[in-house]
């Protein structure tokens, strides 16, 4: 992805502190590690996945919903392209191919397309994509400002996101004490220009914005790890008693909102989880070696699940 | 026949030379055991004498506040009686034999084997654990390999498991007595008024940097209405901070976050047309941009622009005020010469400006403008001669206002937008002059 900014080249973050730079430049300081990369690291993925990563980068589009939303409610981050009939037509009168001019102008025709199945609307996201913007369909487009307005709504949510009151899209490096490790990560927005202590707000749009359900998906996707990761980050950086907060909103109408905190436990849980895990990538670095789940010079003795040998037991006895 | 045996049930490994010392050791070690026995046989325990050291010995405060220990597992501070007190009732209980012995230690696996016993001598009853200990962290997990850590590991694994061999061989009722008593000497506090050991207590957690609120959060209460045994709860916890047997922020959990004191900090501060809302939708905001105050600590983390290829850092100095944020003395006196220049804008700062131009593809043939649209941007009626004449607030503005068009018929409508607020407000100046 591109961001709005031209990509700025030639550009080495080594000193701790907080840059604005745009999305494309953050990737690629693969020098310092990420909270997603330290999630990479540890168990169930491992370091070969991690080192793998590095150089194979993948979009996803399920990510395009996200990033339209990021973009709507905090004003920052890669332009949409709303794909709808008026796109098509455009494309169909600004391409020198007439096969392709013509594909766009039949389905332009028809409407605008409420799927990407058609060969035009995956042509037209496809020029969306390669000029370093997220494509999104018209009913798409309309669905993330409506959870846009539905966050401006929500009292605490609209606080936290308000862009006036930070700086949208900011990246925060520093060294870690105990490895020496650069280590990084992006806010969706530093709230620098109010005063009072430094909250530090989480945009995730999930299925569901029950705290109890996000409870889960932040064990399984580690999102306790990210609260530890940024707090300890922006107290780095010189921030005193920073506060991670996630907000949560739904990605199907009414567009309900959560603004949830990780407990103390949760927020240990994961700092004892990132400290693994950037002694890990301290390691690898220092050794050049990033080891499968079961290092290469190694045999793994395992056992079948206990219930797969009752299960086995019984058919037997 | 040796040799069948053998075969069967191989020799223990022993060491092939014993040293005279542990001779002497062997021999002794037998005869202190009988010894015991014997001694145990002719001087059986007095047990009224006994309950009554009990008694005593917990009635002071010494052990009574040393008497619990609490640590957290699975995050929830577990409690209980504390070795101290195991070796002080093992001591006037009488005939008590107690103690630990390293057994092995193997650096290549990184484990220490450990016996911890308890045994009265006099009724035989003995209670013993050999304790296989990996050299590692208990939170973490990481390996230990200083010397000292190990044995300030092994010691502190190998005293719990004496404490509870201790109190295996003790009677229930004699330790329940024990406790309940220390319990009440704690809550007692050395016949200190109650109000005065909640100040007490305030002030020494206060030392510790917990907070009133913490302290009640943890109590259940507020403090005025703590009681004697709340004051005796929190003597034990801090008793177990001091032994680093938990941490604070275990014990005493940070604050939860208040969902009024973010809507607080996000009180709406006057609208300023030059910072329009980064917002692509086209709803309009109430809020405009926060007004910070000089002393706000979180201003000197002025955000740090990479653009400069030199990466120099630019954090305008903070005790500097700018124009949009006059110091108190300025603001007071009213006179707006009196104010300090305002730092110009950087050369990064410029660079992200014509970036953001160059994307918007505007004015790329016409520098002035590009100057134009930046001084409307930047709230200057006069205009600017180039864009060094920006300050460096201004220059981030209309790089913030420039961001949010997405191309320049974007552009050309927020600046018709603030053209025409600009007219208004024009009139409105006119208007209050005329009356």
């Amino acid at each position: 992805m591109t961001a709005v900014a031209e990509p700025l080249t030639d550009v080495v973050i080594t000193e701790p502190g907080v840059y604005e730079i745009d999305e494309a430049t953050y990737f690629d300081c693969d020098h310092a590690l990420s909270c997603s990369g330290a999630k990479l690291l540890l168990s169930p993925s491992c370091p070969a996945k991690f080192f793998w990563q590095q150089d194979h980068r993948a979009y996803k589009d399920v990510w395009d919903y996200g990033s339209a939303a990021h973009k709507v409610v905090l004003g920052s981050g890669p332009e949409i392209e709303v794909v709808d009939a008026a796109c098509l037509q455009q494309l169909a009168d600004s391409t020198d191919d007439a096969k392709l001019a013509k594909l766009y102008a039949e389905t332009a025709a028809k409407g605008d397309p409420d799927a990407w199945t058609t060969s035009a609307a995956k042509a037209a996201k496809a020029v969306a994509r390669a000029a370093g913007r997220v494509p999104l369909l018209r009913h798409d487009y309309e669905c993330v400002r409506a959870m846009a307005d539905a966050i401006r709504r929500h009292r605490l949510a609209g606080a936290l996101l308000n862009p006036e009151y930070g700086h949208a899209e900011q990246s925060m490096f520093w060294t870690d004490p105990e490895s020496g490790s650069l280590l990084r990560a992006r806010l969706d927005v530093l709230r620098d220009k109010v005063p009072g202590r430094l909250w530090i707000p989480d945009y995730k749009t999930a299925d569901s914005a029950d705290p109890e359900k996000f409870a889960r998906s932040a064990a399984s996707y580690g999102y306790h790890m990210q609260d530890a990761w940024y707090g300890d980050g922006a107290r780095a950086l010189g921030y005193e008693d920073p506060r991670f907060l996630f907000v949560v909103q739904e990605k199907e109408p009414p567009y309900l909102v959560s603004v949830v905190e990780l407990d103390h436990e949760a927020r240990r849980a994961g700092r004892l989880r990132n400290r693994r895990a950037i002694t890990l990538y301290r390691k690898c670095v220092t050794d050049g070696k990033w080891p499968g789940y079961v290092p290469d010079d190694e045999i793994r003795y395992v056992s079948l699940p206990p219930w797969a040998i009752r299960r086995e037991d019984n058919d037997y006895s | 026949m040796t040799a069948q045996l053998e075969a069967i049930a191989p020799r223990v490994p022993a060491p092939t030379r014993i040293g005279q010392g542990t001779a002497v050791e062997q021999s002794r070690a037998v005869a202190e055991v009988e010894a015991q026995i014997v001694v145990a046989m002719r001087y059986p325990r007095n047990e009224p004498a006994a309950i009554a050291a009990m008694r005593e010995t917990c009635r002071r405060k010494d052990l009574a506040e040393r008497a619990f220990f609490r640590y957290p597992k699975a995050g929830k501070p577990v409690s209980g009686p504390s070795i101290q007190l195991a070796r002080e009732l093992a001591r006037v209980w009488g005939n008590i034999s107690y103690g630990s012995a390293e057994l092995r230690r193997d650096d290549e696996y990184g484990q220490s084997e450990m016996l911890a016993y308890a045994w009265d001598v006099q009724t035989n009853t003995r209670n013993a654990a050999t304790i296989v200990n990996p050299h590692r962290q208990y939170t973490g997990g990481s390996e230990l390999t200083e010397l000292r850590d190990i044995q300030e590991n092994n010691a502190s694994v190998v005293n719990r498991r004496v404490r509870e061999a201790i109190f295996a061989v003790l009677p229930a009722w004699f330790v329940e007595e024990a406790k309940d008593i220390c319990a009440k000497t704690i809550a007692d506090g050395g016949g200190i008024p109650l109000a005065q050991r909640i100040a007490n207590a305030i002030e020494v957690f206060g030392n510790l940097g917990i907070t009133i609120p913490q302290l009640e959060t943890k109590i259940g209460a507020p403090s005025p209405k703590w009681t004697d045994h709340d004051v005796a709860q929190l003597r034990i916890i801090r008793q177990s901070l001091l032994r680093g047997e938990i941490s604070r922020d275990e014990e005493f959990p940070p604050e939860r976050s208040s969902a009024a004191e973010i809507l607080q900090s996000a009180q709406p501060a006057p609208a300023d047309p030059g910072t329009a809302p980064a917002d692509a939708s086209g709803t309009e905001h109430n809020h405009a941009e926060g007004s910070c105050p000089p002393d706000c600590p979180y201003r000197q983390r002025i955000v740090q622009s990479a653009i400069d290829h030199n990466l120099a850092l630019e954090q305008p100095d903070p005790t500097v005020p700018t124009a949009e944020t006059p110091d108190a003395d300025s603001a007071r006196t009213g006179t707006a010469d009196d104010r300090p220049v305002p730092d110009p804008s950087t050369s990064g700062q410029r660079s992200m400006i014509e970036q953001q131009f160059k994307r918007l593809d505007f004015g790329q043939d016409d520098e002035s403008r590009q100057l134009a649209t930046a001084s409307v941007l930047a709230g200057r009626r006069a205009g600017i001669a180039s864009l060094a004449d920006l300050s460096g607030d201004e220059a981030l503005r209309v790089r913030d206002a420039l961001k949010t068009c997405r191309d320049d018929g974007a552009l050309m409508a927020l600046l018709v937008k603030l053209g025409e607020a600009a007219k208004r407000a024009e009139k409105q100046e006119q208007g209050g002059a005329q009356q």
